[in-house]
């Protein structure tokens, strides 16, 4: 039987990084691999929403970082609804930047990583033994990483690596740590959610075969048919999800009766979004809704689906719209042209572009024949392509090359 | 024998890049001075400058196949093209050209991304397949050719030599590696896949890269495969091994320009002008370079071979204005290198191509037979271990590490407990842990420390099929020492000149047998390079085949305190290294006076740090 050990640096806080880690560990384990979460101290919560077939494994470490996080984590909690606890909207899915800088220079500098390392080093050491392939999910806390590569080296056990942020950020923070990039070119493999990604990263560990594998998702049952009256985003309100361009497109379409424009999600610029709204004279069209925890429901109703993204890495929200057989609108930057395919499962306007967007946003609202067919073409590309079943396979063949473990001269 | 260069879009049309692609081979044309080519694509521009040395009408490039889909650059030479050319025609194929890189078009259209491995030869070939959309860049087996690229703004972008690469206006990333600074300090050069440059990769030997439907695969097309001899005697090897040489070498004179070989006096390239004479009546140029002091002097050797084979020999005296001419050598390889070799390498390269486009070299024979004195002192090493009861030793391993790694002394305390592999990776130090440790400062210092020192070369050990010993180090030099070192600066010695050197010992036939040979083969006793001594005795005079191995002998340590002692003052404790903030002055001030009043100086640190110096003092005046 295969076993994996999956890292993550935390369950608690409910990002879409570990929530694929979350969903493929829950797969996997239903198709007989034996998996392992490393994880920090999970709280009831994320305990209640592991099956049972799956072990974790507390990080219980005596090192400050562990209380210092924790003491992090609330005072985060209790000033920002984005990182309650509960199951979060898509909104809480993503952690703003400025969380991840601020959780780098928490756990990376100020805090002494070197016994937490050590410590963390030798609790991967002892998984190791009961474990084939070890698969680190996110890179951002570099401590992890190259505890990981240590560990992993010492027992000659094959490690995984997956990057799920930007690339151009991963690798700036990468970069000034020879260890970490040491750490990713001993690798067994990288793992990239889209392919800007997996070039960018092939590029700089030749060596290292580099793989795309998207996220997955749960494929829901197909919503009833019925005319679409609604614009619906999900997400951060924050720079990179582009809504003020959707605020400017949306003030310039042609279907202004009795269609609204409902914003999902919670952010940085949500106060700065509705004093545009009011300026814009849009104010009575559209919804801040905040954020939701029934994101499946709102889903489920016939709606337009746009992304109108200055950047992406993989759109989870985009995709579980085209789960539901939504027609989608979004941006061609990377990551979404993975995803879509222009004029057949979405359309795709240039970013920054709030003109092309109303033109996309009034031919899917007018043109119902379309709307539908982008949605069924949508629906089957994601089943086809981006289902958590068709992740799992190619996950598993991954893994199995690793079955085979070869002798390591260095340990003689 | 040329440069290529290009830029490739990965998913979407590209702009007009057609200027940077020529801007690139404009930087390239010491490597190419004949002719220059361009294909555009809208996703792909490829370009090249050309060495004409096959077919030298026809033989234009880009090539492309019947229909113009698909169309190829290269650089370097297939050496079984006439064989490739009959299998091909014989299914089909249509040859315009008399060129060897028109076989490449062919050969990709009928065995697909597996066509490396029907080649034969030094290339590092680029092909864009337009009905694919697909670019395949390769290179070949032993690393003789080098390939660089980069990604930038969804473009891959790749070059013959960086500074083609630092010609377009692509903002690549030109941050200084410190594992690759490391590696440089450790073992004098940085080896594939790094550069220097964070931003800039070499493409390994033996290894293709596809860009295709988004994404970029970079895959191992071949390890080299141990071939035990079928001779069960000392004749039947022999004769095996003469067969494969003289067929390699057979192979490889074939050109349609003059052709000569470089001759030092050493087994390896007097056997490899024995074979010329062999399968060739004609006349054979031979050239050699030494010094006037006996002591580094191979002249006298050179000529009883060249005179035992009726060649037609050039020799020259070596006493360049170094000093002018070592900035110029260090600036071709646009990152820091510190082979002190690249110095005759570069005259007698310079010599050669004054009579010939071609030339033969001896290279590679000391890895592929086991040649370097490190490998016998290696064995030395390991029988000196053995002498430890085996129950023992895995005590007195650990015991050394029990010493604090961050100590003083640490490193030669501890690796005392290295097993033989890792004792054999830590003697080729230049700048071992512990004079890194006191060498560099700051930021750099604390980055350095906590790396690995032994991974950049001992990582080369995983894969190698056997246990034994010897077999296990000439597979480490195979894929570290001798693509980085000593065929990077053939190449770019060579190409400095414009000139074509070939390695017939580096074929990969050849190559698998040499290491497959059983060790008694290889090095016995005092004797090196056992097989292939047996060849050279049928064929050269007894004096050369007792003649002590020399090495490269370089009069360095008088150079760095004679005509170089200018140029160390102002690079070494100047300004280059001193704006780095990397290294500690009174270390290297240290350095210098060691270097001036001890008779076993630190010559070869005092190279590198000279040599690092001035890489750093050009790329700031690019």
């Amino acid at each position: 039987m295969l076993k994996v050990l999956m890292l993550t640096p935390h369950l608690d806080v409910v990002g879409g990084t570990e929530r694929q880690c979350l969903k493929l560990a829950t797969a996997l384990a239903h198709h007989g691999v034996e998996t392992t979460i490393l994880t920090m101290r999970p709280t009831e919560h994320s305990r209640a929403n592991v099956p049972a077939d799956i072990a974790i494994t507390r990080l219980d470490s005596p090192g400050v970082w562990v209380r210092r996080m924790k003491r992090y984590l609330r005072a985060k909690r209790a000033i920002s609804p984005n990182y309650s606890e509960g199951r979060a909207g898509v909104a809480g899915n993503q952690p703003s930047r400025s969380f991840l800088r601020e959780l780098g220079s928490l756990v990376g500098h100020k805090i002494p990583t070197q016994i937490d390392e050590a410590f963390l080093e030798r609790t991967i050491t002892r998984l190791c033994s009961a474990t084939d392939v070890v698969h680190l999910h996110g890179v951002f806390w570099l401590p992890m990483l190259r505890a990981t590569a240590r560990a992993c080296r010492a027992t000659n056990t094959p490690y995984l690596v997956k990057i799920t942020n930007e690339p151009e950020r991963t690798w700036r923070s990468l970069k000034a740590d020879p260890a970490a990039v040491g750490a990713l070119s001993t690798s067994s493999g990288i793992i990239t959610v889209n392919k800007h990604t997996q070039g960018y990263f092939q590029c700089r560990f030749p060596h290292v075969p580099t793989h795309f594998i998207p996220n997955g998702t749960d494929i829901p049952t197909q919503s009833p048919v019925a005319p679409i009256r609604d614009v619906l985003f999900l997400g951060t309100l924050k720079k990179q999800k582009g809504v003020d361009v959707l605020m400017r497109a949306w003030a310039m379409t042609k279907c202004t009766d009795g269609h609204r424009l409902l914003i999902v999600g919670d952010g940085p610029e949500r106060r700065a979004l509705e004093d545009l709204a009011r300026s814009l004279g849009i104010e009575p069209r559209v919804r801040f809704l905040g954020l939701r925890h029934d994101v499946d429901q709102l889903l489920a109703r016939r709606r337009v689906f746009v992304l109108p993204s200055r950047w992406e890495g993989m759109p989870n929200a985009l995709i579980e719209a085209m789960a539901h057989g939504l027609p989608c609108i979004s941006t061609s930057v990377d990551g979404v042209t993975d995803v879509l395919d222009d004029g057949k499962s979405g359309l795709l306007v240039e970013p920054e572009n709030p003109k092309a967007l109303a033109l996309a946003l009034d031919r899917v609202l007018t043109d119902h024949a379309m709307a539908s067919r982008l949605g069924g073409y949508a629906r089957a590309r994601v089943i086809q392509r981006f289902s958590i079943l068709a992740i799992i396979k190619e996950y598993m063949q991954l893994y199995e090359k690793f079955l085979v473990r070869h002798p390591n001269p260095r340990l003689g | 024998m040329c440069g290529i260069a290009g830029i490739i879009s990965i998913d979407r049309p590209l702009g007009d890049v057609r200027d940077q692609v020529l801007a690139m081979v404009g930087a390239l044309r010491h490597r190419g001075p004949d002719d220059t080519g361009l294909f555009a694509h809208p996703r792909a521009v490829l370009g090249m400058a050309r060495l004409s040395v096959i077919d030298l009408q026809g033989g234009k490039q880009p090539i492309a196949n019947e229909t113009g889909r698909v169309c190829a650059v290269q650089n370097g030479e297939i050496y079984n093209y006439r064989e490739l050319r009959n299998a091909l025609s014989a299914r089909g194929h249509r040859f315009q050209t008399q060129s060897d890189t028109e076989v490449l078009v062919h050969a990709y259209e009928e065995y697909g991304l597996s066509f490396p491995e029907k080649l034969t030869g030094m290339y590092a070939v680029a092909i864009w397949d337009s009905d694919r959309e697909r670019l395949v860049l390769t290179r070949d087996r032993l690393g003789e050719k080098p390939l660089f690229f980069a990604y930038a703004h969804g473009c891959l972008l790749f070059a013959s030599e960086m500074k083609a690469l630092m010609r377009t206006r692509a903002d690549l990333d030109l941050t200084v590696d410190a594992a690759a600074l490391d590696e440089y300090l450790s073992f004098g050069f940085v080896s594939a896949p790094q550069t220097i440059y964070l931003g800039i990769r070499k493409l390994a030997p033996g290894h293709t890269l596809v860009v295709e439907d988004g994404q970029i695969k970079i895959t191992r097309y071949w390890v080299p495969d141990l071939r035990p001899p079928a001779g069960r005697n000392e004749a039947e090897i022999t004769d095996e091994i003469e067969e494969l040489v003289e067929r390699s070498v057979r192979r490889q004179m074939n050109a349609d320009v003059p052709l000569g070989a470089f001759l030092s006096g050493g087994i390896d390239s007097s056997v490899v002008v024995a074979m010329m004479r062999k399968v060739s009546n004609g006349p054979i140029r031979t050239f050699t370079i030494g010094f006037d002091d006996s002591a580094f002097d191979e002249r006298d050797p050179a000529r009883t071979v060249a005179r035992h084979l009726g060649t037609t020999h050039e020799e020259l005296v070596l006493d360049p204005d170094i000093a002018e001419i070592l900035p110029r050598l260090v600036a071709a390889f646009d990152e820091p290198f510190g082979d002190k070799s690249v110095v005759p390498t570069y005259f007698v390269a310079n010599l050669a191509r004054q009579h010939v486009k071609v030339a033969l070299s001896g290279d590679g024979g000391d890895e592929v037979f086991g040649g370097y004195l490190s490998y016998m002192d290696a064995l030395h090493k390991e029988r000196r271990a053995k002498q430890i009861p085996a129950s023992l030793r895995p005590v007195v391993r650990r015991m050394w590490h029990v010493y604090p790694s961050g100590a003083p002394a640490a490193f030669r305390l501890r690796k005392r407990g290295y097993n033989a592999q890792d004792r054999f990776v830590a003697s080729s130090f230049v700048f071992d842990p512990d004079a890194k440790r006191q060498l560099l400062c700051g930021d750099v210092r604390a980055k350095i420390v906590a790396l690995d020192p032994l991974y950049p070369k001992a990582r080369h050990f995983v894969g190698c099929p056997t246990s034994d010993l010897l077999t296990a180090i000439q597979w480490n030099d195979l894929h570290h020492y001798l693509p980085d070192d000593i065929l990077a600066k053939v190449d770019r010695m060579t190409m400095l000149n414009s000139l074509e050197s070939r390695a017939p010992l580096l074929d990969h036939t050849l190559v698998e047998h040499g290491l497959g040979l059983p060790r008694r083969y290889k090095i016995w006793g005092h004797e090196a390079k056992v097989a292939l001594r047996k060849v050279a005795a049928r064929y050269l005079p007894q004096e050369i085949l007792t003649r002590p191995k020399q090495g490269f002998g370089l009069p360095v340590k008088a150079w760095l305190s004679t005509s170089l002692a200018r140029l160390v003052e102002d690079t070494v404790l100047g300004s280059p290294l001193r704006s780095t903030g990397w290294f500690r002055q009174a270390a290297l001030e240290r350095l210098v006076r060691q270097n001036r009043h001890t008779a076993a100086g630190p010559s070869n640190r005092l190279w590198l740090l000279l040599c690092l110096g001035l890489w750093l003092e050009g790329s700031a005046r690019c």
